[in-house]
C-alpha cells in the first residue's frame, strides 16, 4: 500500500488493533477461554457435587439389574434384565412409533396437501380449518387428549368391532396375529422377484420409449406385478400364512396381536399433528411450480395426467423434500412426549426410571441426546441421498 | 367470427356496425351465488359428489360439536350436580339405544348356526343384556341423583317432565321387567321415559361449570388468591406494552413505547415481589453514572455530545441522589440489605409467638443471602442499576428536549433565564421521580410470590414471552456467528445448534432440571422456573439461528460488498444493512418459530411446573371433577388456538405491510 511507508518494526499498538486479523485472533483466542473456562468451571463443579452426593461415575451401571418392569416391549424384558436392556426396550420402542408415525403421516399429509388445494371450495376450506386447528394446539395437549379418549373407550367386555377381527377397547386395540407357517419364504421371495421384474421394466420399456417413442404402461404392470405375484405366491406354496383372531376371554382379548392404549394415543396424535405440517408443505410445494409449467405441458400435447406425474410432481418433490426431512425429524424427536403419557420409549427408560434409580444423570441424558442425535443424523442422511437424486441437474 | 342472428338481442331490431354492439350482460349461470356456487363447488360431476361427501362430514362433525360446546352445555351452578343429572338422563336414552341396536333374543347356542354367526350373536346378545340391565340402574342413579339436589339448583324446565313421566313410579316396575327379563314389559316403560331422555339431551353437553370454578386455577395458578390483582394488573400492562410494538398507525404510540420499555421492570416486580433497588448496585451505578458523565465531558468525538453535556453536568448530583437519597427505613448508606415481605415460614412462627403462619412480615437480608435461597432471579441484580439508568437515561432526554426548545424559542437574553430554570426544573422532576422511585421500590413493599406458586395462563405466558424475547437476539448472534469468517466462532455456533437441533426439547428440560444443579457451585440454588426458562430459549435460539441463517444467506453478496466500500464497520453494516433486509424476509420462519415455542412452554408441566395444561390435567385427576377431561382440554385447546392463530395471522398482516418489492416471486 502506498500509505505504508514505515517499516512493519515501527507499528503501534494501536495500528496493531485497526489490524483486522489480529483483533480476528484476539476476539477467537478471548471466546476459547471464556467458553473453556465456563466449560471447566461446570466439569470442576460437577465433579465436585457428584462427589458430595456420592453419585458413582461412568457407564457400569447399564450391566446392572434395572429391577422395574416395562409393558409392551418388543423384546423380552424383566425386572432381572439389565438397564442395559430396558435401553434397548426403550431405544426400540422410539423407533416403532416413529417409523408408523412417519409413513401414516406422510400418506396422511399429501391427502391433506392434495385436497387443500383442491377447487371445491367446501372441501379446502374444511382441510384449511383442520390443518390451521391441529396446528395451533400443542402437541402434548393432543396426546393427552388421545390417551384420554384411548381410556373412556368402553371396557374389555363392550370393545368396539372394528371389522377384519380388529378391536378397540379402554385396553388398547387388539388385531390378528400373523402366523407364519413353513413355506412362507416364498412370499417374500416373490415380492423381491416383483420389484426386480419392475425395475427390469422399466428399463427395457424407457430403451425401447427411446428407440421406438412407443409407450409401456410401466406403473399398471408393475403395481401388478408387485401384488400380484406375492398374491400367486401365497396360494402356490399353500396358504402359508394364518391369522389368529383376538377372541374375548373373561377378562381380556386373547390370543391376537395387542397393540397398548399409550401406542395408539401416541401414534394417533404424533401422525395427525405432523401430517397437517405435512399437508402445508406438499401445497407450498405444488404452488411453487409456476403455472406456465402445467400450461407448456398441455401445450405440448401431454395429457393432464401425465403432466401431473412427469412434470409437476418431480418437481413439487425438490421443493418437498428438504421441509419433509425436518418433519420426519420433528416426528421422531416428538415421539419423546410419549414420556407423559407412560409410553415406555427412551426418554422413559432411560432417562426417567433408570436416571431416578441410578442418579446418573449426566450418563443417561448424554446417552439419550447422543441416540437422538444419531437418529437425526441417519434421517438427514438418508433424505440428503433422496434429495441429492431428484435435486435440479444444472448443466 | 360473425354473430349469428339469433344472437342479436330481437326486441331492440337495432342493427349495429360490426364492433360497436354494446357488451351483453355474462350468461346467468356465471355470476352472482348461482355463478359462485357452479364455479367452486359443481364445476364437474366429481367435484358435486365431493361438495356432497364433505358436505356431509362437516355437518356430522361440526353439529355435534356446536351441540356440546354451547347448545346442550351447563354453565349454571357451582358444581357438578347439575352436569350429572342431565348426563344420567342421557345416559338412559343411550341405553335405551343400545338395547335397540343389539339383539336380545339371539341364542347363540341355538343349532345350525355357524361359527362366525354363533360369534356375532354371543356379542350382539351380551351388549344387550348389559345394555338391558343399565336401563333401570341409570334410571335409579338418576333418581338418586335428583332427590340429593337442592330444589334452587333444579332447573325449571325438569318440573313438568318429572311430573309427567313420575319416574319414582316407574323404576319398580322397570326393575321387575328386567328382573323378569321380560322385554315386552319392559318396552312401554321405555316409551313412557322418553320426556326425561329429551329433558336430558339438552343438559348432556359441555360442562362448562368445571372451567368457572377452576377459573382462578387456571388462570394463575396457586398465585396467592389476595394478590392476584398482581397479575391481572401485569396482564393488562402487557396488552398496553404490546400494542405499539405491533402496529404502527396506534395513536399516542410514542409514550406507549417508553411504557413498552419500562414494561419489563414493572412487571418483574410485580410478579415477584422482589425488591428491585438492590443496594450493592447503588454503589455501581453511581460510578457508572460519574465514568459516563467524565466520558461525555472529556472526549469531544462521541457522537450526540451536546444533547448529552447538560445531563453530564447534573450527573454529580444524580450519583448522590443514587447513593444517598433513598434509604426508606434502613441506615442512609447500606449496601448489604434488600428489605422484602415474605408470608411466615412454619420456622418463623417456631421462632416468634406473635406470628401465625402464612403474615406477612418485612425480611431485611442481603442479597447474596436471597440468591443462594433461591428466593431471587438471577437477573434481579441487574434490574435494579438497569431500572435506574433507564429512568436517568429518560430524564436525561427530557432535560435535553426542554433546553432545546427554550433555546429555539427565545432570545439570548432570554435564554440565560431559560437555562438555569430549565435546569432547575428538570432536577426537580428528577427528584420527584426518585422519590416515586422510592415509593414503588421501598414504601409498596409487595410480598414475595415465589415462582413455585405461579401456574396456569401465568406460567404459560411468562415462558412463552421471555422465551420469544430472549430468543430472537440469541438467535441473530448465533447466525452470525455461524456465518463468520473466524473459525472457532464458527465451529462453537455450528456445534451449539446442531447439537440443540438434534436432541428433543424434553431432554434439553430434562438436562436444566437435572443437570443445572450438578453445574454450579455446591449451595447456590436456582430457580425451578427460571431453569426451565433458559432450557426453553436455548432450544428456541438454535431454531431461530437457523431461520435467521437462511435470511443472511438470501442476501445478495453485493449488499455486503456495498456495506463494506462505504467504510461501515462490522457491526454498523449488519444493524443497518443486512440485518433488516434479512430478517424481513424470514418473518414467517420467525413467528413460526415463536408459535412452536408457545406450544413447546406446555412440555414444561412434565418437569414439574404447572401450566395451563397441567392445571387442566390436575382438574381431571381431581376427584370432585373426574370424567369432564374433554371440558378442560377444549378450553386449553382453545386458549392455545387463539394465541398461536393470532400470531400466524399477524405474521401475514406484518408480511404485506413490510413488503418492499424486493423480493423475487
Amino acid at each position: 500500500m502506498a500509505v505504508e511507508t514505515a517499516g512493519e518494526d515501527q507499528k503501534s499498538l494501536s495500528s496493531l488493533w485497526t489490524d483486522q486479523r489480529f483483533r480476528a485472533v484476539l476476539f477467537q483466542a478471548l471466546t476459547l477461554g471464556v467458553t473453556g473456562t465456563f466449560l471447566a468451571f461446570i466439569i470442576q463443579n460437577t465433579a465436585a457435587n457428584l462427589e458430595n452426593r456420592g453419585i458413582a461415575t461412568g457407564f457400569g451401571f447399564l450391566w446392572s439389574q434395572a429391577g422395574y418392569e416395562l409393558e409392551n416391549t418388543l423384546i423380552e424384558y424383566g425386572p432381572t434384565n439389565t438397564h442395559g436392556r430396558a435401553f434397548i426396550v426403550g431405544l426400540l420402542n422410539t423407533l416403532l412409533v416413529a417409523a408408523v408415525g412417519i409413513v401414516i403421516a406422510t400418506v396422511l399429509g399429501f391427502i391433506l396437501g392434495v385436497l387443500r388445494l383442491t377447487p371445491n371450495w367446501l372441501l379446502s376450506k374444511a382441510v384449511y380449518w383442520y390443518i390451521e386447528i391441529v396446528r395451533n394446539v400443542p402437541l402434548l395437549l393432543q396426546i393427552y387428549f388421545w390417551y384420554a379418549v384411548m381410556l373412556a373407550l368402553p371396557t374389555v367386555r363392550e370393545s368396539i368391532d372394528l371389522g377384519f377381527g380388529a378391536f378397540i377397547n379402554n385396553r388398547g386395540m387388539q388385531a390378528p396375529a400373523l402366523i407364519f407357517e413353513p413355506g412362507f419364504i416364498a412370499i417374500p421371495i416373490a415380492m423381491l422377484a416383483a420389484v426386480i421384474a419392475t425395475v427390469t421394466l422399466k428399463r427395457w420399456a424407457k430403451k425401447r420409449q427411446d428407440t421406438t417413442g412407443q409407450i409401456f404402461p410401466v406403473f399398471w404392470a408393475g403395481t401388478a406385478l408387485v401384488i400380484g405375484l406375492p398374491i400367486l405366491a401365497y396360494f402356490a406354496a399353500g396358504m402359508p400364512l394364518d391369522f389368529e383372531i383376538p377372541e374375548l376371554g373373561r377378562f381380556r382379548f386373547v390370543g391376537g396381536f395387542t397393540v397398548s392404549p399409550e401406542f395408539v394415543a401416541l401414534l394417533l396424535a404424533l401422525s395427525t399433528y405432523t401430517a397437517a405440517f405435512i399437508a402445508e408443505i406438499v401445497r407450498a410445494g405444488i404452488l411453487a411450480i409456476s403455472h406456465g409449467q402445467t400450461e407448456a405441458a398441455y401445450a405440448l400435447g401431454i395429457k393432464p395426467s401425465w403432466t401431473m406425474r412427469l412434470i409437476i410432481i418431480p418437481q413439487a418433490l425438490r421443493v418437498v423434500v428438504p421441509p419433509l426431512t425436518s418433519q420426519y425429524l420433528n416426528l421422531t424427536k416428538n415421539s419423546s412426549l410419549g414420556v407423559a403419557i407412560g409410553y415406555p420409549e427412551l426418554v422413559a427408560t432411560l432417562s426417567g426410571i433408570t436416571l431416578n434409580q441410578t442418579g446418573q444423570a449426566v450418563e443417561c441424558i448424554a446417552i439419550t441426546m447422543a441416540v437422538y442425535l444419531t437418529i437425526s443424523l441417519l434421517i438427514s442422511f438418508f433424505m440428503n441421498i433422496y434429495n441429492r437424486r431428484i435435486a435440479l441437474v444444472e448443466r | 367470427m360473425v354473430m349469428s342472428e339469433s344472437q342479436v338481442p330481437r326486441d331492440s331490431g337495432q342493427v349495429y356496425e360490426p364492433g360497436q354492439h354494446p357488451d351483453l350482460p355474462p350468461p346467468a349461470g356465471t355470476v352472482g351465488l348461482i355463478g359462485w356456487l357452479r364455479q367452486n363447488l359443481f364445476s364437474g360431476p366429481i367435484n358435486a359428489i365431493a361438495t356432497v361427501i364433505a358436505a356431509f362430514a362437516i355437518y356430522s362433525v361440526v353439529v355435534p360439536i356446536v351441540n356440546w360446546v354451547a347448545v346442550d352445555a351447563v354453565v349454571s351452578g357451582e358444581d357438578r350436580r347439575l352436569c350429572d343429572l342431565g348426563r344420567t338422563a342421557g345416559l338412559i336414552g343411550s341405553n335405551i339405544a343400545a338395547f335397540d341396536a343389539n339383539d336380545f333374543a339371539l341364542d347363540p347356542e341355538a343349532p345350525g348356526l355357524s361359527e362366525e354367526a354363533a360369534a356375532a350373536a354371543t356379542v350382539s346378545k351380551r351388549l344387550a343384556d348389559s345394555a338391558f340391565d343399565n336401563i333401570a340402574g341409570s334410571l335409579a342413579i338418576f333418581l338418586q341423583r335428583y332427590e340429593g339436589m337442592p330444589p334452587e339448583l333444579i332447573p325449571a324446565s325438569l318440573d313438568p317432565v318429572m311430573a309427567e313421566v313420575r319416574p319414582a313410579e316407574l323404576l319398580p316396575e322397570l326393575q321387575a321387567a328386567v328382573s323378569a327379563g321380560s322385554v315386552a314389559a319392559a318396552e312401554p316403560l321405555f316409551t313412557q321415559l322418553q320426556p326425561l331422555i329429551d329433558w336430558g339431551g339438552a343438559y348432556d353437553g359441555a360442562c362448562w361449570v368445571v372451567i368457572k370454578q377452576r377459573w382462578v386455577l387456571f388462570m394463575t395458578g396457586f398465585y396467592d388468591r389476595s394478590e392476584n390483582w398482581r397479575p391481572l394488573l401485569a396482564g393488562i400492562g402487557l396488552v398496553i406494552a404490546v400494542a405499539p410494538l405491533l402496529f404502527t398507525g396506534l395513536p399516542y404510540r410514542k409514550p406507549l413505547l417508553y411504557f413498552a420499555a419500562a414494561y419489563p421492570f414493572f412487571a418483574y416486580y410485580l410478579l415477584t415481589g422482589v425488591n428491585l433497588a438492590a443496594s450493592p448496585m447503588r454503589l455501581v451505578l453511581a460510578v457508572i453514572i460519574l465514568i459516563a458523565a467524565g466520558a461525555v465531558v472529556w472526549m469531544r468525538d462521541i457522537s450526540g455530545r451536546s444533547r448529552l453535556l447538560p445531563f453530564a453536568y447534573v450527573a454529580p448530583v444524580l450519583a448522590m441522589l443514587v447513593l444517598f437519597g433513598f434509604s426508606g427505613d434502613r441506615p442512609m448508606v447500606d449496601f448489604e440489605s434488600v428489605t422484602s415481605q415474605v408470608r411466615a415460614t412454619a420456622e418463623m412462627v417456631a421462632e416468634r409467638d406473635d406470628l401465625r403462619q402464612g403474615d406477612r412480615i418485612l425480611v431485611t437480608e442481603g442479597p447474596v443471602s436471597q440468591f443462594t435461597s433461591g428466593r431471587l432471579f438471577l437477573f434481579g441484580f441487574g434490574l435494579a442499576p438497569l431500572w435506574w439508568l433507564a429512568c436517568i437515561g429518560i430524564f436525561g432526554f427530557g432535560l435535553t428536549k426542554v433546553l432545546k426548545h427554550a433555546a429555539g424559542r427565545t432570545s439570548e437574553v432570554e435564554w440565560r433565564v431559560w437555562a438555569p430554570l430549565a435546569a432547575t426544573c428538570s432536577l426537580a422532576a428528577a427528584f420527584l421521580f426518585f422519590l416515586a422511585g422510592q415509593a414503588i421500590f421501598e414504601g409498596v413493599i409487595l410480598v414475595i410470590e415465589s415462582t413455585d406458586k405461579w401456574g396456569g395462563l401465568l406460567a404459560t405466558l411468562v415462558s412463552g414471552i421471555v422465551g420469544i424475547t430472549a430468543s430472537l437476539p440469541i438467535g441473530v448472534v448465533l447466525a452470525l456467528g455461524r456465518r463468520s469468517k473466524m473459525p472457532i466462532v464458527r465451529m462453537l455456533c455450528v456445534s451449539f445448534i446442531e447439537l440443540v437441533r438434534g436432541v428433543p426439547l424434553i431432554t434439553i428440560l430434562f438436562m436444566s432440571s437435572v443437570m443445572l444443579p450438578l453445574f454450579l457451585p455446591e449451595g447456590v440454588n436456582f430457580d425451578k422456573f427460571l431453569r426451565a426458562l433458559i432450557g426453553v430459549a436455548l432450544f428456541a435460539s438454535a431454531y431461530m439461528a437457523e431461520v435467521v441463517r437462511g435470511g443472511l444467506q438470501a442476501i445478495p453478496k453485493g449488499q455486503y460488498e456495498a456495506a463494506d466500500a462505504i467504510g461501515l464497520t462490522y457491526a454498523k453494516s449488519m444493524r443497518l444493512i443486512v440485518l433488516p433486509q434479512a430478517l424481513k424476509i424470514v418473518i414467517p420462519g420467525i413467528v413460526n418459530t415463536f408459535i412452536g415455542l408457545f406450544k413447546d412452554t406446555t412440555l414444561l408441566g412434565i418437569i414439574g411446573i404447572l401450566d395451563l395444561l397441567q392445571v387442566a390435567r390436575s382438574t381431571n385427576t381431581d376427584a370432585a371433577w373426574i370424567g369432564f377431561f374433554e371440558e378442560t382440554y377444549a378450553f386449553v385447546g382453545i386458549v392455545f388456538f387463539i394465541f398461536c392463530f393470532g400470531m400466524s395471522r399477524y405474521s401475514i398482516y406484518l408480511e404485506g405491510k413490510l413488503e418492499t418489492g424486493h423480493r423475487r416471486r
